[in-house]
């Protein structure tokens, strides 16, 4: 295994908090539909930096939770942030090697899965959906990966080797 | 004792990951199966959305406090704005003005009329909770039942004429027929000159009126209203208006077609005159029932 990265408890707690406020404030729609999916990220954010606490179980869960409070179909968000989160804790040694610059470029393909996943079920389920819209979100979580980096990582503590 | 606990299993307690994966997965597409095809998740979901709700408040609060949509807002827009507004306030305030004195007039209109008028009718407003699916079966599904004073045979209407009659009535619902379901007719009178015939429904949006001779004094736009005979509909509601007037030489009956003026496909009220019954109700069904 490599390092163990801590964090403090509460900040697991409050980051998550944070990311579902944010998700569901009003915003204005040009503002909205560059959003990112700070649920998404923070799951993923938190798969790999603390997989001891933070397992697919969680991700799951955060991702029900966001189905509740979307009114999505239940099940919907969770697929679509389980697959991510589980790639990511897959990629986990290799994404920790990179540059932030890299891991933006790495989370691309994350969030397009995300982002499809959800529109797949829309369309199945034949609920109208804004694809132009959708596709942005993309670009703009990946960006917002390098916020939440600068904005998580002063709390690191690394273990010492035991 | 110890020993046990350091000694490492024999067989891995954790699950992997990628069967984890399978699991979660599995179990979210039974989610999304339930939940798309069934309510049986509908309590769990209105649980645990309550059970959120105090993060939905903490969201709410910016909007609150001000709309984001307001930081934006220069201030001449606002000026101009203002000024847009006190000019319309000042426009509408005039139109009130004129509203009273219109209110005054037509509550003395009124007392007028109602003191002529033999019987006043009470009314009940009902929503309408359903229409029929099949295009040619005009039934509403109204959320007034018995519990409420509904009974079989009351008339419907809306705020522009007569909409049916209730058919069938429940304990806390009824249904009801419309004047344009092919099943059913409704004796009217011209409004013009008091000529007595039978809107019959076609199933489709207008109204077949048979029976008048073809030397019949009847015209494109003559308002028809319910004749109040065989004692189910109250007289004297507009039902529809002429819209079509054929003379077939030869004939001796004219075609004529009439579009409803109760608006059939709109509206989510409902209300229901209830009248004392005057007739026997059979004779009320033979009448109206006609073919």
């Amino acid at each position: 295994m490599s390092q163990q990265d801590y964090y403090p408890d509460w900040l697991v707690f409050i980051s998550v908090l944070a990311a579902f406020v944010l998700t569901l404030i009003q915003l204005p729609e040009f503002l909205a539909a560059l959003r990112p999916a700070l649920v998404l990220l923070i799951a993923i954010y938190w798969t790999l930096a603390m997989p001891q606490y933070f397992g697919l179980f969680t991700a799951w869960f955060l991702g029900l939770t966001m189905d509740v409070l979307n009114g999505s179909l239940l099940g919907q968000h969770a697929i679509a942030i389980l697959l991510p989160c589980y790639i990511a804790s897959r990629l986990r040694e290799t994404l920790h090697m990179f540059p932030l610059w890299q891991q933006c470029i790495t989370l691309i393909p994350l969030v397009a899965l995300y982002e499809f996943i959800l529109f797949w079920i829309d369309g199945i389920s034949h609920r109208d959906t804004e694809t132009h819209w959708r596709w942005i979100q993309i670009l703009s979580s990946a960006a917002f990966w390098s916020v939440l980096f600068f904005l998580l990582t002063p709390f690191r503590t690394v273990a010492a080797r035991h | 004792m110890s020993r046990f606990r350091d000694a490492t299993p024999l067989f891995a307690r954790r699950i992997s990951p990628t069967l984890k994966l399978g699991l979660f997965l599995a179990l979210s597409l039974a989610l999304l199966f339930a939940d798309h095809q069934t309510t049986v998740l509908k309590p769990v979901r209105a649980a645990y959305a309550t059970m959120l709700r105090p993060l939905e408040w903490v969201a709410e609060w910016p909007s609150e406090l001000s709309s984001v949509g307001s930081y934006f807002a220069s201030r001449s827009t606002l000026a101009e704005e203002n000024e847009r507004l006190q000019k319309e306030h000042l426009l509408l305030m005039a139109r009130v003005q004129r509203l009273a004195a219109l209110e005054s007039e037509n509550m003395r209109i009124r007392a007028l009329l109602q003191s002529s008028k033999r019987l006043s009718e009470e009314v009940l407003i009902a929503e309408i909770q359903e229409t029929s699916n099949d295009p040619y079966r005009h039934y509403l599904r109204l959320n007034k039942g018995s519990l409420d004073g509904i009974y079989e045979g009351q008339p419907l209407i809306d705020a522009h004429g007569i909409l049916g009659q209730v058919t069938a009535v429940s304990m806390l619902g009824s249904e009801a027929i419309m004047i344009t379901d092919a099943d059913h007719s409704i004796p009217v009178e011209i409004n013009r000159n008091g000529l007595r015939t039978i809107a019959q429904g076609q199933g489709s949006d207008r109204l077949r009126l048979p029976y008048l001779p073809i030397n019949a004094d009847v015209k494109e736009g003559d308002l028809i209203v319910s004749s109040g005979l065989g004692g189910r509909y109250p007289p004297g509601y507009p039902v529809g208006v002429v819209s079509e007037v054929r003379r077939y030489p030869g004939e001796e009956f004219l075609e004529i077609y009439a579009t409803p003026e109760a608006h059939i496909q709109h509206g989510r009220e409902v209300l229901l005159v209830k009248q004392p019954p005057k007739i026997s109700s059979s004779v009320a069904q033979s009448q109206e029932r006609a073919p």
